[in-house]
């Protein structure tokens, strides 16, 4: 049999239909292009954010490197790295010597570093904003920063100005005149001089000393398994003082990467149900049309390539119409809000890849496809007789008892419960907006300058007697002394205050645990060997000091807190036990716990004491003064006890409200007018917040852009797909006030089945969304900020989405109520 | 005593340049316990008269009296709380609710009423309409005659005045139209309820007290003689 050519009648009915069904064509039109739009948007500022989080992460970690190995390295070591196929580039740097004074100042905190070719112009460089000037090639040229040039009283100079300093390397102190051969600004740390290989080969330190040597290794490819990066580490033969440290987000980014999948799949999904839902709608209401087809004689295929046609149309116009309001969108609507919340514009740069088109192209087009091709089948399978008499009738077959119940209520959960596909998707499309808001805020709060330094940092500011650094106590002043801490009390609106009290001990070699501590010391951290010293440790244990460090009571109990057993206030406070910090030694606590130590102040006429140590820590905070015996944790009123002369080292401070820079200025105004000002320090919560903050950019921005672009998509697919269900609706709407029925009550009605939609799609999204939630940030959250769901934005969607629900279908009713009468309605099914 | 009663009724539509007269200048009354069949052509104006008569519409012109009641001085809501209380509708579709089963389908008026559901009379109801099997089917699930019978025992469950009844018997089979309109007949006696009747069927029409003939919207014979133009 010859195949009829009916193609120019179908293709001239699909056309036809397009034009004469405006209204429910450009419902069709407008979630194709809500869906497009969803797509291209969410790519586009998605890829955007990753790039801006990569920026974020290179800036805090001063360059861009995924991995190095800390306590020096061997040539053979490097050679390896150089070798693995996983590796991009291998940088070196050396840490030689460290400022001493100039004639400005006598407290300095900057260092010397050498950093090789590669470290300086690959890995660093991504991490700075600008160089002056060049790197150093010459012994006497350093190449620096403001700060670290403030930091040592010479911020007036330029790059090609000399300058006098006293440094101590490996040789001890000298006296140098230095050239600025250059000055950088960026990110990383900041009071560094970078000098020359020749300066570092005179240093007396080698690449290989423990604390000296650096190798900071960039991979090839961001994405890297743990099992890839062991493999790594393995092939190092790495010695026992040596570390090899990979950077957080690389050892998650398979985990980052899945959930980056994860979101993409949520969106693709969420095109998919907007697209399905309203092609569903729209077949189911064009039933009768589509048996009318059949009865004069179009074939279930034909019925089938004409809807398919139908969808060419549609989905070709809706498609265009989605990628232009995309484009539209990401590169003017979001960047003019960015700019608008007063953001630099030459920080916003939306990624556009030619890959993202043509992937929105293609999910789009198998969305349409498949989105398609049920209802289309549905519609093939209608026969003529069942058409001409077809009325969306309910999913229930069975009978079923008539329900008790307030009415309104009951006739709407019917209606959830009559087309339970349909429900399901509107909830579920519904649902997924909702639950991806809740990711998205979820994940954008943790990346929150505040919280991301909140979970790091317990107090406010940390202020630090810099003169305790020094080796010789001679020099040690008393800035945080009685008048200070009573200043500091009178500040208004600081509610805690913890000083830590210190004085310098002695531990007189002993063949228990101080014998055993020393070995561990030496064997971990010391370049000469114990045995070579051990004579001299006897005779003059003076020569190894170590530190008491005195805590009051209630930081006592923070601490005793996060010991793994922890121990018996009463003895710790009344000076009978003691904490040891356990410097990075792997103690066997057979050997550690329950032993005695026995010590002396350094002062004349000392008394030995002795105490038990009945806890291990691993915390620095409390071991800022560190010396070659141990360093033990016990109560202020001990070391007050047993000193003639303690010097307080640290006070940790917490104010009433967090990030009060009101009372963190007054704080700052007390060390400024200190006759110490020069030798005081501090951490300060609001400055790591606004470094954090400074090193992210705009990321939040577009992360809350993304959010924003979800939200609008989220009320647009139920906008859509409500007006497609009333719209489907209006005979049975009207039938219900022909038997009396009042506005009021269909009002009601549709408010209650809204209500119903609301409250299941918040349940999926306090179900389901939560446990995704939850997957994606544990994945994703390299820096272990405690899980937390913002609660406002939530709260506040929820009401969005409530309100949504029932404002929609009200003016979807409203607008069908004002234009046809309850007749007119009724005649279009009779 | 008089229940139905128009006055002048007329009803024009707008169509491009054309004015269709849908209705124009009826007068019609009717008694209490009454059943009068209206049949015309189709497209003569009878189903609009029905809807007049229902509230479903509203005039051009021209008045609707329903048991004493002004329909002109109701507005939306009164309208719908009318026709619940006086009304009972049957449409030619049928028109029940999908997601609702007989029972609730009859019951419907009045919960929307908020009244007491007198269980007794339904079901006095649903065996005379020979329905009580079926009370906890879905609507599509039945036949169409079956349907229509629904249809009628929610008509005359809220106890209205006056049924209206819209080519009841269109979509049923002559032999299943009968049965449908004999029970509607004997219902409606049983329960003293006024219908008003639209149909093609002069058959179906005879079963009717009177029956008035309507064309081009004019009524133009009542019972067996022409009406004066």
């Amino acid at each position: 049999m010859l195949k009829n050519n009916n193609h120019a009648i179908i293709t001239h009915m699909a056309k036809r239909s397009f034009t004469v069904n405006k209204r429910r064509n450009g419902i069709i039109i407008f979630a194709i292009a809500l869906s497009s739009f969803m797509l291209f948007t969410i790519l586009t500022v998605g890829v955007t954010w990753i790039q801006m989080q990569k920026r974020q992460n290179i800036r805090q970690a001063g360059g861009e490197w995924n991995a190095f190995i800390y306590g020096g390295f061997t040539s053979e070591q490097k050679k390896i790295c150089q070798n693995n196929s996983n590796i991009k580039a291998v940088g070196s740097t050396g840490f030689c010597a460290w400022a001493v004074s100039t004639k400005y100042d006598s407290t300095l905190h900057s260092i010397f570093v050498w950093a090789d070719d590669t470290m300086w112009n690959t890995i660093n460089r991504p991490a700075m904003n600008h160089i002056d000037g060049h790197y150093p090639q010459n012994e006497n040229e350093v190449m620096t920063t403001r700060e670290a040039l403030e930091d040592c009283g010479l911020k007036n100079l330029a790059v090609g100005d000399s300058f006098t300093m006293t440094y101590e390397d490996n040789r001890g102190e000298h006296t140098k005149r230095f050239t600025i051969s250059g000055i950088w600004d960026g990110y990383g740390d900041k009071k560094v001089f970078y000098i020359s290989k020749s300066f570092f080969e005179q240093s007396g330190f080698t690449l290989e000393d423990y604390g000296r040597g650096f190798l900071y290794l960039k991979l090839k490819s961001p994405i890297i398994t743990k099992k890839s990066l062991n493999e790594l580490e393995q092939s190092l033969n790495l010695g026992k003082k040596q570390r090899f440290l990979i950077n957080s987000d690389t050892q998650t980014s398979v985990q980052i990467l899945l959930g980056l999948f994860g979101l993409v799949f949520i969106t693709c999904l969420s095109a998919y149900l907007l697209i399905y839902n309203i092609m569903y709608l729209s077949v189911s209401g064009n039933v009768r049309y589509y048996g009318l087809l059949q009865t004069i004689g179009m074939t279930g295929k034909q019925v089938y390539r004409l809807i398919q046609k139908q969808m060419l149309f549609v989905g070709f116009l809706g498609i265009a119409a989605g990628i232009l309001a995309g484009v539209a969108a990401a590169f003017g609507l979001i960047p003019t809000v960015i700019k608008t919340l007063g953001i630099r514009e030459d920080d916003i740069s939306i990624a556009f890849h030619p890959l993202i088109f043509l992937l929105t192209l293609l999910i789009a087009v198998v969305t349409i496809y498949i989105g398609s091709k049920k209802p289309a089948k549905m519609a093939m399978q209608i026969t003529p007789i069942k058409a001409l008499g077809y009325r969306p009738h309910t999913g229930r077959t069975h009978p079923h008892k008539a329900r008790n119940g307030k009415l309104l209520w009951r006739m709407a959960w019917e209606h959830l419960c009559r087309d339970k596909r349909r429900s399901i998707t509107v909830i579920a499309a519904l649902g997924i907006c909702l639950s991806f808001f809740l990711c998205m805020t979820t994940l954008i709060k943790s990346q929150g300058p505040r919280t991301i330094v909140s979970s790091t940092m317990d107090e406010d500011i940390i202020i630090n007697n810099d003169t305790m650094q020094m080796t010789t106590k001679e020099k040690w002043k008393p800035l945080l002394n009685d008048t200070f801490l009573t200043e500091l009390k009178q500040i208004p609106n600081i509610s805690k205050i913890h000083p830590i009290v210190n004085t310098q001990i002695i531990v007189p070699w002993g063949p228990g645990f101080a014998d055993y501590w020393m070995r561990e010391f030496y064997d971990m951290w010391m370049n000469e060997k114990y045995t070579d010293i051990i004579k001299d440790y006897k005779a003059h244990p003076e020569k190894y000091p170590s530190f008491l460090a005195g805590i009051d009571k209630e930081e006592f109990q923070i601490l005793n807190e996060t010991l793994e057993s922890p121990i018996d206030e009463t003895d710790f406070l009344s000076g009978k036990s003691c904490i040891l910090f356990q410097n990075g030694l792997k103690l066997d606590k057979k050997k550690t716990l329950g032993k005695s130590i026995t010590f002396y102040p350094d002062e004349s006429n000392a008394q030995a004491c002795q105490l038990t140590i009945q806890g291990i820590t691993d915390d620095t905070y409390y071991a800022n003064l560190l010396g070659t015996a141990p360093t033990l944790i016990v109560s202020d009123a001990f070391v007050r006890r047993i000193s003639s002369d303690p010097y307080i080292s640290r006070i940790r401070v917490n104010y009433q409200k967090e990030y009060d820079e009101v009372t963190e200025n007054k704080i700052v105004k007390l060390m400024k007018k200190s006759p110490y000002s020069k030798d005081f320090s501090h951490n300060s919560k609001i400055e790591s917040m606004k470094e954090v903050k400074k090193s992210q950019g705009n990321m939040l921005n577009i992360g809350v852009g993304i959010t924003f672009v979800l939200a609008l998509i989220g009320m647009m697919n139920y906008l859509n797909t409500s007006l497609g269900n009333i719209q489907n609706r209006q005979v049975e709407l009207a039938i219900m006030e022909s038997i009396g029925m009042t506005g009021k009550q269909v009002k009601s009605l549709l408010i209650r089945e809204s209500l119903l939609y609301a409250a299941a799609s918040l349940l999926l999204t306090l179900t389901f969304g939560l446990g995704i939630t939850y997957i994606l940030y544990q994945s994703m959250n390299y820096r272990n900020v405690p899980f937390a769901v913002p609660i406002l934005p939530i709260a506040a969607a929820a009401l969005a989405i409530m309100a949504l629900c029932i404002v929609i279908p009200l003016s979807a009713y409203r607008a069908i109520e004002h234009s046809e009468s309850i007749v007119e309605r009724i005649r279009k099914f009779e | 005593m008089e229940i139905v009663k128009t006055q002048n009724l007329k009803k024009y539509y707008t169509l491009g340049k054309n004015t269709i007269k849908a209705l124009d200048g009826v007068d019609f009354c009717m008694q209490e316990r009454e059943f009068v069949s209206i049949i015309g052509k189709s497209g003569s104006g009878k189903s609009t008269l029905l809807h007049m008569l229902g509230g479903l519409d509203t005039p051009t012109s021209g008045s609707v009296w329903i048991d004493g009641i002004d329909l002109a001085e109701l507005n939306k809501e009164q309208l719908a709380i009318f026709r619940r209380r006086k009304i009972g509708f049957i449409f030619q579709n049928y028109n029940l609710i999908p997601e609702l089963n007989v029972y609730e389908n009859i019951t419907l008026p009045i919960e929307l009423d908020g009244r007491h559901i007198d269980h007794e009379f339904l079901n006095e109801i649903l065996h005379l309409l020979n329905l009580y099997e079926k009370r906890q089917a879905p609507p599509h699930t039945l036949s169409g005659g079956q349907q229509q019978r629904v249809a009628i025992a929610r008509a005359i469950a809220s106890k209205p005045a006056i049924i209206l009844a819209d080519e009841p018997t269109g979509n049923l089979d002559t032999a299943t139209g009968h049965d449908v309109m004999g029970l509607l007949k004997i219902t409606a006696q049983k329960f003293q309820q006024t219908i008003i009747l639209i149909t093609h069927d002069h058959d179906i029409a005879q079963l009717a007290d009177r029956i008035v003939h309507i064309e081009d919207g004019k009524i133009i014979m009542e019972g067996d003689g022409y009406v004066e133009k």
